[in-house]
């Protein structure tokens, strides 16, 4: 089914174990999670991202007006500092989560992007937020499609870019560089789609492979 | 950068940061676990140092926050809560939130009197959060808040420096060595510092006494999440009534605070952001009482009051299946089929006369394509021998003498997929040759209007009846209306699917004869055949002249599964193709037809399709529309637009009725189609 270089699920550990080390020493913010015996790389930041925020919604906002009349508190401050989202970004809490597709024998990125209230962006914001830069790339390559799954810990949606040609992307981006192990297999990984789903892969990663760029 | 003019020290607020993970586990615990008990329940959040510039400072609930043990994230620090859910919009409404928050104050108080927060400074930052969850519609209020004494009442700022004003570059890392190895495994925001001749070094509140000397300069330091240059972030409000309380005559009622901000950019550290403020800070050991508390977040309108978010969309079962199939089909338009019209698809309104085999399956492939209205026609009921053909019927609906078919095909439609619009509607459609009598003549009358209504409220027909001459009323109206007619009919082995010619608008009823297809290509959409334009017999009785030997005739079971997916495959290539209902059959040979560019995105449109399983083998004749045809030829729709019932009523107990109008009657019996056509779908007769 799947072609390609590919890791076992022993490796997938060793690697993402290896890389949270890495993260602790370089202040990048990956956890190891575990949850219901599977163990995932797991990473939340807060950021703007390019993208209108929309006002309409079909909460009953009648019943916040009726409440902001009647209560009578004091302000929480006298200085107003809120998040300056102007029409072209909004600010979101990003979740992104690295798991061992054990189908596919690769490492699978599920991630999703909340505003502040925790609602979920739908997946054509999500799509309009990629980085005009990859547009050609995501109609042309499949394997950057990103997409709507269930979570397969959790069980609840996630945004996911599809793992079906990381086999193949691996392949090709390894094949300059004699040795692989799995940490410098999730680096180049990691690198060469997280630039799409604005996660941000500091270049110091790219000093721990052998030939010092991140693929 | 120093500024001197002393000001009130101002403190950014935290705004507060949740995500779907949060909502979905308060509402599994409100069903599972809390269910009517709205006691408080403890929580945790955390808050970062780290952000990257421009970000507001923010407190994080995310889905983790509701256990016990949770281990804040890396670089991050706990925030401890409660949830105050409450059982009804009323309660939420007029809860007393002076009181709430008033409690929560008292707490912090009482740990700072008590010591507790020197041990354990955590208790410095909290935050208390009032829900109520509307788990039908999915709606969730909240309120944050974020707590804070008013103790002092007044904090002036006498100077504000960066961090690089104030230490050196070797006295920062001597810092961040400290930090690093103390405080920052241990998620610990609050602790102290002092500059000596020779070293920077930090220790716990806890040690306060051995660790302040008069001599050297003192820090109180603090992790702070804001990242403005000119204020502090929430957390050191309440560190410094702490501070007020215990240390201020110690320290002469100044106080130097060091806000530390540790930043990574591409993976290298910078702390030149953080601030280190002087402040007056004076004594507040002589309180007795819990000074008051303040801490309401206001809403995104800047309004104090509570917010409200909708988590339909992510939360929703039926909305969740919903957006998961149209998902599926962008899937298959954006890989393979851009030029794909799916909305077009999901909009088409189709009415299944039949819900036998053939409905049933007819049914689920139309789902399968994301149409969302599904209308049944049927006057059966389902039978024992039903379920294991008919695959949205289960045995139980066959108890009891049976549910009837076309309202349990349109529940186990919706109950396979609640974003499904169906009916099912009971009743019988008259045929021609099965007289009407006075007595039944209004119910039929009313069966006729109930059939005219519900072709004209559907886009696409399907004729997947048991009997030939159950077609005849469906073809007629429907070709008057021009609306799309497939027709899908059983042999034991063999299978016929056929879409009608749909007239063109315009001119609906002037189908000219001399406009005879060019027999080279293709004929186009209005000028092809129906069902009855192959047959020279008008529709008649046939239960009455079969023999019992073909009146027991059941098809090849697969035989319906095979028909029923190309009578929906037929659809939507037909909706697919620019000129829809018009599209042109193609005539040319079969290996022509297989390197052809076709107009359609799914490719050839063909007028009938014909299967020989006993070959494993289809054809796909095309059929012209037949001008002496008894249900689609002009003659017959211009009477029936003329005279309405009154002609159908001719048709249904006349047997020789329509032969006669059309001319048939001369050509009787002349020619016959070889293949029997249409005489049962169903096991049941
Ligand atoms: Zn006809």
């Amino acid at each position: 089914m799947a072609e390609g270089l590919l890791l076992s699920e022993d490796e997938f550990h060793q690697g993402i174990y290896e890389l949270k080390e890495l993260s602790d020493r370089i202040g990048d913010l990956w956890v190891l999670a575990s949850e219901k015996s599977s163990k995932f790389l797991s990473k939340r930041v807060i950021q703007y991202l390019p993208l209108c925020p929309e006002q309409t919604d079909d909460s009953p906002r009648d019943e916040i007006a009726v409440l902001e009349k009647e209560e009578s508190l004091e302000t929480l401050s006298d200085l107003e500092i809120t998040a300056t989202e102007t029409s072209e970004r909004i600010l979101c809490s990003c979740e992104y989560h690295i798991i061992f597709s054990s189908s596919y024998g690769v490492p699978v990125l599920y991630f999703n992007f909340y505003k502040q209230d925790g609602s979920l962006l739908k997946l054509n914001d999500v799509w309009s937020t990629i980085p005009d830069a990859f547009n050609d790339r995501l109609i042309e390559e499949k394997w950057t499609f990103i997409t709507q799954q269930e979570h397969p810990i959790r069980h609840k949606p996630f945004f996911h870019l599809h793992p079906c040609h990381t086999g193949q992307l691996m392949k090709a981006s390894s094949s300059l560089s004699t040795s692989n192990t799995p940490l410098e297999y999730i680096i180049r990984w990691m690198s060469s789609i997280a630039p799409v789903v604005h996660l941000n892969v500091p270049m110091k990663y790219a000093h721990f492979l052998p030939d010092g760029t991140p693929g | 950068m120093a500024s001197k003019e002393e000001k009130l020290l101002q403190f950014s607020p935290f705004s507060s940061a949740l995500d779907t993970g949060f909502w979905h586990q308060l509402t599994q615990l409100k069903l599972d676990v809390f269910q009517l008990d709205d006691a408080p329940q403890p929580l945790t959040g955390y808050f970062f140092n780290g952000d990257a510039s421009g970000i507001p400072s923010h407190l994080n609930l995310d889905y983790n926050a509701f256990q016990p043990n949770f281990k804040v994230p890396i670089r991050h620090f706990p925030s401890r809560g409660f949830i105050k859910n409450t059982n009804t919009l009323n309660d939420f409404k007029t809860i007393d939130k002076r009181n709430l928050l008033d409690t929560t104050g008292k707490e912090i108080w009482q740990s700072i009197v008590s010591g507790e927060a020197l041990e354990n400074p955590t208790l410095l930052s909290r935050f208390l959060l009032l829900t109520f969850a509307d788990l039908k519609k999915y709606n969730f209020f909240y309120w944050f808040a974020f707590p804070a004494l008013c103790a002092p009442e007044k904090i002036t700022v006498k100077e504000r420096k960066k961090i690089n004003q104030v230490l050196t570059d070797e006295q920062v890392e001597q810092l961040l060595i400290a930090y690093d190895k103390e405080f920052l495994p241990k998620h610990v925001a609050f602790f102290l510092g002092k500059k000596t001749k020779t070293s920077f070094l930090l220790a716990p509140l806890k040690y306060f006494d051995d660790f302040y000397s008069g001599d050297d300069e003192f820090f109180l330091c603090v992790c702070d999440p804001c990242n403005l240059d000119d204020y502090p972030g929430w957390p050191l409000r309440v560190f410094l009534t702490l501070a007020a309380y215990h240390w201020s005559e110690k320290l002469g009622g100044v106080a130097k605070v060091l806000c530390l901000r540790d930043r990574f950019k591409e993976g290298v550290r910078s702390v030149d952001h953080s601030l280190v403020f002087t402040v007056d800070l004076p004594s507040i050991s002589h309180l007795t009482e819990s000074p008051r508390c303040i801490g309401w977040e206001k809403n995104e309108r800047g309004k104090l009051g509570p917010r409200i978010v909708n988590l339909g969309p992510s939360m929703d079962p039926s909305r969740l299946a919903e957006s998961a199939v149209d998902l599926n089909l962008k899937l298959m338009r954006w890989r393979l089929l851009p030029s794909l019209d799916l909305d077009l698809i999901s909009e088409t309104r189709c009415l299944l006369l039949g819900a036998g085999t053939l409905g049933c399956n007819v049914a689920r492939s139309l789902m399968a394509w994301g149409v969302r209205t599904i209308t049944f026609v049927d006057n059966g009921s389902v039978s024992y021998s039903n379920p294991v053909r008919q695959t949205l019927f289960t045995f139980e609906d066959s108890m009891n003498g049976g549910r009837p078919k076309a309202e349990c095909a349109a529940e186990s439609l919706r109950k396979i997929f609640p974003g499904v619009r169906t009916e099912g509607h009971v009743f019988s459609i008259p045929m021609p040759g099965h007289s009407v009598t006075d007595g039944t003549k209004d119910h039929v009358k009313r069966d006729v209007e109930r059939l005219e209504h519900l072709i004209e409220d559907h886009d696409a027909v399907f004729l997947l009846m048991d009997t030939r001459e159950s077609r005849w009323l469906p073809t007629l109206i429907a070709t008057a209306k021009t609306k799309i007619v497939i027709n899908a009919a059983l042999g034991f082995d063999t299978f016929l699917v056929v879409r009608h010619g749909v007239r063109l608008p315009q001119r609906a009823v002037a189908m000219e004869t001399s406009e005879k297809a060019s027999l080279t290509q293709s004929i186009s959409g209005h000028q092809l055949g129906c069902y009855f334009c192959n047959d020279v017999v008008a529709p008649g009785d046939s239960t009455r002249d079969r023999t019992l030997d073909q009146q027991c005739t059941v098809a090849r079971p697969g035989l319906s599964m095979m028909t029923s997916a190309l009578a929906v495959e037929l659809l939507i290539s037909l909706l697919t193709h620019p000129q829809r209902g018009q599209a042109p059959a193609d005539i040319r040979s079969k290996d022509e037809e297989l390197n052809v560019d076709t107009e359609c995105p799914l490719g050839l449109v063909p007028h009938q399709i014909r299967g020989f399983l006993s070959r494993f083998n289809l054809l796909m004749p095309t059929g012209q529309a037949f001008d002496q045809c008894t249900a689609c030829s002009n003659i017959v729709v211009e009477e029936y637009r003329k005279k309405g019932f009154e002609f159908l009523l001719n048709a249904f107990n006349e047997p020789s009725y329509l032969e006669d109008l059309t001319g048939l009657s001369e050509m009787h019996l002349s020619t016959m189609d070889e293949e029997v056509w249409g005489f049962s779908d169903d096991e049941e007769m």
